[in-house]
């Protein structure tokens, strides 16, 4: 316990919350601190005026107003945001095929090439354990040795997407149907 | 030697990076990230299969346009460069939302900045574990944000 009671304790006393030896504890600090005695007196003064205080009623049920100021907020805050987010998107695609994606391309995977090295020489030197399993997982599986297969035509590739879109399409309408059957309502 | 010094210089700015932004993102977009985590807690099983099944079938058609476009950009490059665009920016959401989740769960009496730092820094440290952390939980919350962000994106106003 500090030197002087807090308001929070005082306020636990006045309610009654506190547990016996702890109110046992708090008695004997009041009788050897006049500070504390006064803090206490005013603390329930507060409670009493706070008591004989009349409860006062509205006049008018004010839920139908709130539901509708509620009902104009601006819905499309959220959608401009991210609105935004997709036309910057768009604009950075274009952008990056406008600049030439082959280069582009050719730059990223030698930082990536850059990268995977670093990380294997820090690995290394930081923990062993740690670099031992990135040999590890270069042996299991190199994300570098990842190629599409040369299918031929650009038929069976249209195809292959048009599929996936269409899997894409149902699969997306199985789901949110279901979570907006179950849940939202 | 440069190598090694070098990523223990971009180590720790990657990782402060990450939390940064899933911060950041908790800031500006309160709703879809609030929405991603509510999603993930109350659907974790839908969450998960709208997830997988975004991610999976997105990344067959970016792969089929990318084939279709070949190296010359094109029409079909750029709906691929839109669509990886898109997904990067859901999974985004996703794992902001999973980061708060962990952050709540990890230090539920804190500020909501300290919830979503530490939960972020909790997030990319753990998705950094060898083996299960890179093909095991990573996998897991990006797939369960990303559904979870999805969800929330798409779900009914309560009325």
């Amino acid at each position: 316990m500090t030197d002087h009671l807090d308001d929070s304790l005082l306020h636990a006393y006045l309610d009654g919350a506190l547990a016996p030896d702890e109110r046992v504890g708090l008695e004997e600090h009041l009788n050897s601190c006049p500070a504390c005695t006064e803090d206490l007196a005013r603390a329930r003064r507060l409670f009493l005026a706070i008591g004989g205080m009349s409860e006062e009623s509205l006049g008018r049920d004010l839920t139908p107003a709130v539901l509708q100021a509620l009902s104009r907020l601006p819905r499309w805050v959220p959608s401009l945001a991210i609105g935004e987010l997709l036309g910057a998107l768009g604009i950075g695609a274009a952008l990056i095929l406008g600049l030439g994606t082959s280069e582009i391309v050719d730059g990223l995977s030698a930082s990536s090439e850059r990268i995977a090295t670093q990380l294997e020489v820090a690995s290394r030197q930081l923990t062993s354990g740690w670099a031992e399993a990135l040999e590890r997982s270069r042996s299991f599986w190199s994300l570098s040795e990842i190629r599409l297969p040369d299918l031929g035509s650009a038929g069976i590739w249209a195809t292959i997407a048009i599929a996936a879109l269409i899997l894409w399409f149902v699969g997306n309408g199985l789901v949110l149907g279901q979570v907006r059957r179950k849940v939202w309502r | 030697m440069n190598d090694g010094v070098a990523m223990l210089i971009a180590a720790p700015v990657v990782f402060g990076s990450l939390v940064a932004l899933f911060s950041l993102l908790r800031v500006l977009f309160p709703v879809q990230v609030g929405s991603a985590k509510l999603a993930a807690i109350e659907m974790p099983g839908r969450s998960f299969a709208l997830g997988t099944v975004n991610l999976l079938l997105l990344s067959v058609i970016v792969a089929a346009l990318g084939a279709l476009g070949g190296g010359g950009g094109g029409i079909f490059q750029l709906l691929a460069l839109i669509l990886v665009g898109l997904l990067v920016i859901a999974l985004g959401f996703g794992l902001a939302g999973m980061s708060v989740l962990i952050g709540e769960r990890l230090l539920p009496d804190s500020s909501l900045a300290r919830q979503t730092a530490w939960g972020s820094a909790t997030l990319v440290l753990a998705s950094l574990t060898p083996f299960l952390g890179w093909f095991g939980l990573f996998p897991y919350l990006a797939i369960l944000g990303l559904g979870g962000f999805l969800i929330g994106l798409f779900r009914r106003s309560p009325r």
